[in-house]
């Protein structure tokens, strides 16, 4: 089962990947990443003149004990400027 | 060192983005060593690309994206050619593709019969079979897939592509995962393929990536959705070589497996090699001398598959080019000696035939003159077009009609020895028999040979909005009228339109435009610019050549069934292909039906090509600008230079067409000539010596034949050179070179230096728009003899022309012109009628019959089934005998086509009576017809029968439709048009009529003017509206039919008169009760103007 979320996280790259990120004040360390792609909104469905683009990755994270697969993503738009603010939108159960 | 094999342009027509250029442009910038097309099914941008890519130094792969049928699935493959026997499969390849579809055995015939070998290289990407085997985890049947391909002997590779798009099992679009590329990647190693990586280019940049999603909901006809578009993300792009790295390690895994893809990829593309002659590029390829001679038809029912050409050796190349020259000179000679020879005609057949020699062309001239004389043989009316009429060889071959040597047409404008390029002969036949001459040319020279030229049909404004309208979902009714409001014009132009054109400036749409709100959709619009959306028939390109045809050009069969290049126009030109332009010309349709008319009712024939040049009545009508009908002399703007010229000769009249064209009109060429011609100033010759060039145009230059025999007696080179130092005029580069050369030959043969100076000046501003004179030439013909026609057989003039409409006026305004000249147009007759419009004889004289077929909405089957029932005894008798539908009968009751069977009932008597007979049993066969009574309804008044006729004809027969507003217009101050030529310049009238056409060609401001055309009953009226009345009155111009309108006289000669607009109103709304309005402000102005 997946759980779709949009929380917030502050997240660290390393080698252009995700590496580790705090999450509800806990730090998860990316084990392995399954995969990457790339998802643009559909234009048709908002004005904007410039394309909203998000980069997702699915990784599989370490917290202490704990063991999960989730999707950690950021929309790269003009819209958002140069920061990136990273989210989580998928939980794996 | 990356190259991208998997690339596509616009020419994968619905689907790819950029054009061929683009994409060669785009890999220069990336400093790429090379760039493959691989459209879908077809090469239509090899050409194109491949000059592209030699221009900006790129190297040009070529290939195909081709489906491939395997037990009932269809899947695509790459087919890349890495030599000629490459190129050669892949045309053979697309050619079996349209013909039969492409199967393993299909592939298999082709790789034995051309020995293709590893000489095409086969790429299986997403779209694969094998890729989908990989992808459903049937590792088995991957296996036999590879196998089955290795058999061909091709080299085959796995092309591994991702666009990042999301993997999600069982979902296509995971095909271009980064996922599933890995796992297709790892499995081409493990079976010790040698993959390679690409990124299945679509677009240039991100930039375009809307456009292609709009492509995407065009060809599947909905709106946009993330079902209906092909792709999730952008990825699409023309990406760099450090993006693919960057992407051949996500890929791979790691830096080392992911160098060895890159390199696998680099070295494939170095070892593909296609150069111009693989091509065929710089060559030439003429038929067969034996196919030409031999009269016997080929059929071939295939093409892919037939063998190949065995290439012909040196010496028998020799033999051939030999006996071609002596059949061409014999065939010469033999019109020759019927020909009143000459010192001079002796000469210029001499050295035309060494010209043709020398080039090597006698192959071609014979196989243009055999396709005339099977035309010819055919009863099919034909003229040659162009500069070919300045051929004496095409004079005697019988191409061309005219004797260029009495018209001083000269050969070296049409071919030069200093030119190696195939000449264009150009011939005119009837419109509606072109693609029966297409047939006979395929027969006569065999289908390998013979194919049309392609056209594309690009996007324009209308079709743009009405698919981006769709896309983003907008109903149908409100994006066609949208589009509907938009003249014909580029979509790239749609927002300079909104504010340049008057139709649109003072509309909704342009209003809505400046809010903002429209400017997704302008934006998409002017993505879709210049698209091609898909392959067609070229209206006149037909290429002859010869047996390896089939291995040099790709073929696919047109909807009307005929073999089709997939190439166009200056394509087939750069193959060195032999193509004849067959140019279907209404007007010749027209001539040829009302010579048959007068033949079949006068039994005289009429031969149009031999008729008198000089006969003085055909003059007079010319002269009196009654030409309505005419070939190229009834436009508004025609009718005033000849009235203001007078042509009295056949010459003028090459004349006349060569000053009625944009540049001597902007540039005032015309009244110099005028003032000359009519002896209103002395004619100032530049030098003595050119009196003779420039006499017949009264000392101005008209004629490139002028320019060349002008260059030549001032500078001594031949016309050859001449000809080539006219051509450079145009090029800016070349201008200071040609006018060093100029001066000083020019002083070098005594001329002074201020002659040399003016007449420096005249050519330097002549080269933009000079005319060639043997173009105008063959041009005049058909000028000349419909006028001929018009004035000895107008019946059949207008039966003709009404039958074949080839000219730019409606016909209602063509019948009421037949009216002003005498010929009486009777109306649609049940009995008398027949499909066209036919001569019949009436009252001593002859008149136009109106015929069934432009009834709106009948069927050819009820033409058909009326013509062959003919005569009819009643309306019961007809409604028994033939099978036309119940609307219809009413349709032709309400025109009065049984008037003349019932005289003594109204037509609402025949429809009650229709009404009747439907009723009646129809399993009874002791039915008696039953009589029609007077039921004491009136008969439909004038102005009812004129709303029908309009209506169901679009033509007022029974009387001009300003009869209905008799009443109006007499209490008003109207000027007819045969009463214009009596004003004043500077006269301000009240002119009205129905509106024949209008146009809005720009300025040289660039601002546009509206040309309205109105007919009064008594003749045309030309009206101009320029920039500061069209606020005003733009609207009522375009959308009313009946229009009154007041305008300023300014006269322009002896016959030529114009109308400067300066108020218009729709007639309907001015009739009645606010008819004071209009009378009201012209009786104001007429006040303030006196």
């Amino acid at each position: 089962m997946t759980k779709k979320l949009d929380d917030p996280i502050d997240l660290h790259m390393q080698d252009g990947v995700p590496a580790r990120f705090r999450w509800r004040n806990r730090i998860f360390t990316v084990q392995r990443i399954v995969m990457y792609w790339i998802d643009v909104e559909p234009w048709w469905h908002h004005d904007y003149e410039h394309d909203v683009t998000w980069h997702i990755w699915r990784v599989e994270v370490r917290c202490l004990a704990q063991c999960l697969t989730l999707d950690v993503a950021y929309r790269d738009s003009l819209l958002s400027g140069n920061a990136f603010p990273w989210r989580i939108v998928r939980i794996f159960d | 060192m990356f190259t991208h094999l998997n690339t596509v342009s616009y020419y994968s027509f619905r689907y790819g983005v950029a054009s061929p250029s683009a994409l060669a442009q785009k890999a220069t910038e990336l400093a790429m060593p090379g760039v493959a097309l691989v459209d879908q099914d077809g090469l239509s941008g090899a050409v194109e690309f491949f000059q592209a890519c030699s221009m900006y130094g790129v190297k040009a792969h070529i290939g195909v994206n081709l489906p491939l049928v395997t037990h009932n699935k269809t899947s695509r493959f790459i087919a890349l050619a890495r030599d000629s026997s490459g190129f050669k499969a892949l045309n053979r390849l697309i050619t079996a593709h349209h013909e039969v579809g492409l199967t393993f055995d299909v592939l298999e015939t082709i790789a034995n019969l051309l020995s293709v070998d590893t000489g095409l290289v086969i790429l299986l990407g997403p779209e694969s079979q094998l890729a989908e085997c990989i992808f459903q985890g049937q590792y088995n049947v991957a296996n036999q897939v590879i196998s089955r391909w290795q058999k061909t002997g091709f080299d085959v590779r796995p092309e591994i592509v991702s666009h990042r798009t999301e993997y999600v099992a069982n979902q296509r679009t995971s095909l271009y995962s980064t996922y599933f590329a890995r796992q297709y990647f790892r499995w081409s190693i493990d079976c010790s393929l040698q993959p390679v990586l690409s990124n299945a280019v679509r677009y240039l940049g991100t930039k375009q990536a809307r456009t292609a999603d709009v492509l995407d909901a065009t060809r599947n006809l909905t709106t946009l959705s993330r079902s209906n578009v092909s792709k999730r993300n952008q990825e699409a792009c023309l990406y760099s070589e450090t993006h693919m790295q960057k992407l051949a390690v996500e890929i791979t895994g790691d830096t080392t497996t992911a160098q060895k893809l890159l390199m696998h990829t680099h070295q494939l593309a170095a070892s593909l090699e296609v150069t111009s002659d693989t091509l065929g590029i710089g060559k030439v390829f003429l038929p067969e001398l034996s196919v030409i001679m031999n009269s016997s038809a080929h059929t071939f029912d295939t093409r892919w598959d037939s063998s190949p050409a065995k290439p012909l050796t040196l010496k028998q190349q020799e033999s051939e080019t030999h006996k071609a020259n002596q059949l061409l000179r014999d065939r010469c000679l033999r019109s020759y000696s019927q020909y009143q020879q000459t010192e001079e005609s002796n000469s210029r057949l001499d050295a035309e035939l060494d010209v043709i020699f020398g080039l090597g062309f006698s192959t071609y001239f014979l196989t243009v003159a055999t396709i005339v004389d099977s035309i010819k043989a055919k009863g099919i009316r034909v003229a040659a077009r162009g500069s070919g009429a300045g051929s004496f060889v095409n004079y005697l071959l019988g191409i061309s009609v005219l004797d260029p040597l009495q018209y001083g047409l000269l050969m070296e404008r049409f071919l030069s020895p200093l030119r190696n390029s195939l000449p264009d002969i150009d011939i005119d036949v009837e419109s509606h028999r072109r693609l029966e001459i297409y047939d006979d040319i395929s027969e006569r020279f065999g289908s390998q040979r013979v194919a049309a030229v392609a056209m594309f049909d690009t996007y324009r404004v209308r079709q743009a909005i009405r698919d981006v309208g769709r896309a983003l979902g907008i109903p149908a009714g409100e994006i066609g009228v949208f589009a509907k409001a938009f003249p014909r014009i580029r979509a790239r132009s749609i927002r300079d339109a909104l504010e340049e054109f008057p139709e649109l400036r003072s509309s909704n749409v342009a209003k809505l435009a400046q809010t903002g709100q429209l400017n997704r959709m302008l934006d998409l619009v002017e993505g879709l610019d210049g698209l091609p959306r898909h392959i067609a028939l070229h209206p006149c390109g037909v290429l002859i050549s010869d047996a390896s045809f089939i291995d040099r050009i790709a073929l696919q069969t047109s909807n009307q069934g005929f073999p089709l290049s997939q190439y166009g126009k200056e394509d087939v030109e750069t193959l060195g292909l032999l193509k004849l332009d067959v140019l279907g010309i209404r007007m010749q349709s027209a001539m040829s039906y009302a010579i048959d008319e007068v033949q079949r009712t006068q039994a005289q024939a009429i031969a149009l090509d031999a008729i008198d040049f000089a006969d003085s009545e055909t003059f007079e009508l010319i002269q009196s600008t009654r030409t309505l009908g005419c070939f190229q002399i009834e436009s508004p703007g025609q009718r005033e230079l000849i009235g203001k010229f007078a042509p009295d000769t056949f010459n003028d009249i090459i004349i006349d067409i060569s000053l009625f064209r944009p540049g001597p009109v902007k540039s005032d060429m015309i009244t110099p000539f005028l003032e000359g011609r009519h002896g209103w100033k002395e004619i100032q010759y530049l030098h003595p010596r050119l009196k003779g060039i420039l006499r017949e145009t009264s000392g101005v230059v008209v004629f490139h034949e002028q320019v060349i025999r002008i260059l030549s007696e001032m500078t001594s080179c031949s016309f050859a050179e001449a000809d080539l130092k006219r051509r450079q005029f145009g090029d800016s580069d070349q201008i200071r070179s040609l006018r060093a050369w100029f001066y000083s030959s020019g002083l070098k043969n005594r001329f002074d230096l201020d002659v040399i100076d003016r007449v420096w000046d005249i050519l330097v501003s002549f080269a933009s728009f000079g005319f060639c004179k043997a173009h105008a030439a063959a041009f005049a013909i058909p000028t000349y003899q419909s006028a001929w026609l018009k004035h000895h057989f107008p019946a059949a003039f207008y039966a003709g022309v009404l039958t074949h409409d080839p000219g730019m006026y409606p016909k209602r305004a063509i019948v009421h012109d037949a009216r002003l000249h005498g010929v009486p147009v009777l109306p649609v007759d049940i009995n008398k009628s027949a499909s066209d419009y036919r001569v019949e004889a009436h009252l001593q004289s002859w008149a136009v019959r109106i015929g069934f077929s432009d009834i709106k909405n009948i069927s050819e089957d009820e033409v058909d089934s009326i013509v062959s029932q003919q005569p009819f005894r009643s309306l019961y008798d007809f409604y028994q005998r033939t099978y036309v539908s119940f609307t219809q009968v009413e349709a032709l009751i309400s025109l009065g086509a049984f008037d003349s069977l019932h005289t003594h009932v109204t037509r609402r008597d025949l429809l009650l009576h229709l009404h009747e007979i439907t009723k009646q049993p129809t399993d009874n066969l002791f039915v008696f017809e039953p009589d029609i009574e007077p039921s004491g309804l009136a008969e439909f008044t004038l102005s009812e029968k004129l709303q029908i006729e309009i209506e169901t004809l679009g033509i007022d027969m029974s009387a001009h439709i300003l009869e209905l507003y008799r009443e109006t217009l007499g209490r008003l101050p109207i000027t007819y048009a045969q009463d214009l030529l009596s004003c004043r310049s500077g006269q301000e009238v009240l002119v009205v009529g129905i509106k024949v056409s209008t146009q809005t060609p720009p300025m040289r401001s660039g601002k546009r003017v509206i040309f309205v055309t109105l007919d009064d009953a008594t003749g045309p009226i030309d009206i101009t509206f320029f920039t500061d009345m069209q606020d005003a009155y733009a609207q009522t111009i375009f959308s009313s039919s009946l229009l009154l309108a007041k305008g300023v006289i300014r006269r322009t000669g002896p016959r030529g008169i114009s109308l400067r607009g300066t108020g218009c109103w729709d007639l309907q709304d001015v009739s009645g009760d606010n008819l004071s309005v209009v009378s009201l402000a012209h009786h104001k102005s007429a006040l303030s103007a006196g």
